[in-house]
């Protein structure tokens, strides 16, 4: 059986490098057109090319998303686009609307298709439709239990990727145009305004509720760690990440955890203790609640937020490695930290180790007592060699 | 010119507008559809009178591994009757290939399925007809009718949903907060727009805020080969007065177009 592919999200060029060398096994992005997310930076054709030759040669995979509902005006320069795509070597692309299929086929362009969880494929019927027209592996939707997932893969042998963190849809992916008609964005050509998130007032009855609490759509996050074992046991070949829009320090972050514990499992050293570690670090970095949705149970109001947004932006990211020189740890600051704190290094490459700040000298070598300006580049003296891309983050007790 | 097709929120009802200069109806599916006021088993199905009128069952639901084998139950009962499948999930289409009869199926994928291409796609499985979107503008719309041998339908009246949810999305709320449920729900938004939101047996849908009501456009709708007319959130008499004034292509002063004559933005930097 091949090892479970852990696939992250890239918003920029940044992130991906980040996503790839904290363990993910393939990253996926979006172009500059014809990929949801609007909003995030994406990546122009000569990003896409300098992504792949950068993936590659760490052994590893780009996978684009080409997964916009398409508009008639929308197909102007696909097959171009596509083309190239092919030419740079990328591994994949995650398609929502079939028609991309026909002209991936039509153009005999050399681009392995993945249905996008757009799609909302939550049968073995329906991929097992799929695999008879060439796609090559289908993105779940988000609505499936555990057993359904099983099911599906028994019945059909196809590769199945399943979200296993981040945020949800509330809705069915693909079956909602809130923002098209609250906010005239088109949700299903990456304008979504999150309106599931919104609050409203609920008529029952003719009658308005007179409730603190206000109706609203939106689900809590996801988090699939518990149950890592068994969804690689039960046959799952690529498990995402959710979240292009997300900061360096939380891909770093998730997409290490994730690593490790996928690991773990693999060499039979998962203990509850690790697990418990991992989920903490996870708990940190997430900014909602987050639960398993739908894999364990169906979710009620339990996997639902009531109260706002409910969202807490930490300051555990203290800083980013920029280099090791002499002894001496290169910092440049994301959050305030002082002589004294004990922070902990994480790193793609070594184990995650923690220290006590003893010092603390700015660029003209001035004793500092604290970091307390954003991108800063600050030094100490630190006894173990670390790396370029390694995050300072506070010590997680 | 189109044809007329219409949905119903009871046999009753249903039985009032086959008496009517309709050209057909579309019938949604107990079990494997969703958002409509009125559901039939197949019994049902075979005990009414369609009178000479067309028929579409609407099996619209998305379906998960456990609707399969009832799906393929119910494929087989009706792969020999005269009548249409409107359909969201490629299971119905895989299952009725087996069966020879994709010439059936009318793609009805609510927001899915939006251009020529597209269209084509669907096409070119043997799939006749499609169920347009509404989220597109009329220049689309035609687009599509002149680009693609598709068999066209487009809701010309009533709600359309705009978000459907698996989850218990009413529910959860007024259990959360300890209120008793009631029987017909709407959201209002903070710009005080009110939207209809429903919770059947397989999730929760929210509609626009008011009927799309294409009647002053009939004429230059004349191309598509359907208009569909939908009860769902509108009573008997108000639907069938304006099952009436279709029939005459009667005009109207002012009307909810959705995104008929509006394009919709998506890059919003």
């Amino acid at each position: 059986m091949n090892k479970v592919e852990l696939l992250s999200p890239a918003g920029n060029m940044e992130k991906l490098k980040i996503a790839l060398l904290y363990g993910a096994d393939a990253v996926y992005l979006g172009g500059i057109d014809y990929s949801l997310r609007a909003n995030a930076k994406n990546f122009t054709l000569d990003d896409i090319k300098e992504a792949c030759e950068f993936a590659h040669n760490l052994g590893k995979k780009i996978y684009v998303t080409v997964n916009i509902v398409f508009h008639n005006e929308d197909t102007v320069g696909l097959v171009e686009y596509l083309k190239n795509l092919a030419k740079y070597h990328v591994d994949g692309i995650i398609v929502s609307d079939p028609l991309v299929i026909n002209i991936v086929k039509e153009n005999k362009i050399e681009l392995p298709i993945h249905i996008s969880t757009q799609y909302s494929s939550v049968n073995y019927e329906t991929v097992n439709f799929w695999k008879k027209i060439g796609v090559e592996r289908v993105v779940l939707g988000r609505e499936v239990s555990r057993d359904e997932i099983k099911e599906i893969i028994d019945k059909t042998g196809m590769d199945v990727e399943i979200f296993i963190h981040g945020a949800m849809c509330s809705s069915y992916s693909g079956r909602c145009v809130l923002s098209n008609y609250l906010t005239n964005r088109d949700a299903n050509r990456g304008g979504c305004a999150q309106i599931c998130r919104w609050n409203f007032d609920l008529i029952k009855d003719n009658q308005k509720i007179d409730n603190k609490i206000k109706f609203t759509m939106c689900s809590k996050d996801l988090c699939m760690l518990k149950y890592i074992p068994d969804i690689i046991d039960i046959g799952v070949c690529s498990l995402k990440v959710e979240g292009r829009m997300r900061s360096v320090y939380y891909i770093a972050t998730v997409i290490n955890t994730y690593r490790r514990a996928i690991d773990d499992y693999y060499n039979g050293e998962l203990t509850l203790e690790k697990y418990n570690h991992y989920l903490k670090i996870l708990n940190r970095v997430a900014n909602r609640d987050n639960v398993a949705q739908f894999f364990d149970k169906f979710p009620t109001e339990d996997e639902q937020y009531f109260l706002g947004r409910e969202e807490v932006s930490n300051q555990d990211y203290l800083g980013m490695v920029e280099g090791y020189f002499d002894g001496y740890v290169e910092i440049r600051v994301k959050n305030y930290f002082k002589i004294g704190d004990v922070v902990e290094f994480i790193s793609p490459k070594r184990d995650t180790f923690e220290f006590k700040i003893t010092e603390i000298y700015d660029k003209d070598n001035n004793l500092l007592d604290c970091a307390r300006h954003p991108e800063e580049i600050v030094r100490f003296k630190l006894d173990k060699e670390v790396s370029i891309y390694d995050i300072m983050r506070i010590k997680v007790k | 010119m189109s044809k007329i097709l219409v949905s119903g929120n009871s046999l009753e009802h249903i039985n009032k507008l086959l008496h009517k200069d309709i050209d057909g109806v579309i019938l949604y599916i107990d079990k494997l559809s969703v958002n409509s006021n009125f559901y039939v088993d197949i019994d049902m199905l075979n005990s009414i009178n369609f009178m000479n009128k067309e028929v579409f069952l609407c099996v619209n639901k998305i379906m998960h591994n456990s609707d399969l084998e009832y799906l393929r139950y119910f494929i087989k009962c009706i792969k020999d009757k005269n009548v249409k499948i409107l359909f969201y999930d490629m299971a119905v289409y895989n299952i009725c290939s087996e069966y020879g009869i994709t010439d059936k199926l009318i793609i009805y994928q609510d927001h899915m399925n939006a251009s020529v291409l597209s269209n084509k796609f669907y096409y070119g499985l043997g799939i006749k007809g499609s169920f347009v979107t509404n989220d597109i503008t009329y220049d689309e719309l035609m687009e599509i009718k002149d680009k693609t041998n598709m068999c066209i339908l487009f809701l010309g009246y009533g709600y359309q949903p705009i978000f459907y949810s698996r989850r218990y999305l009413v529910s959860n709320y007024l259990k959360y907060i300890g209120c008793n449920k009631g029987d017909k729900y709407s959201v209002v938004s903070d710009m005080g727009v009110e939207y209809p939101i429903s919770e059947e047996q397989y999730g929760t849908t929210l509609y626009t805020k008011t009927e799309i009501n294409l009647i002053n456009y009939l004429s230059s709708l004349e191309k598509i080969d359907y208009i569909v007319m939908n009860s769902v959130n509108i009573d008997d008499d108000k639907f069938s007065m304006m099952v009436d004034k279709f029939i005459r292509r009667d005009k109207l002063d002012s009307t909810y177009l959705g995104f008929f004559k509006i394009k919709t933005i998506y890059k919003v930097k």
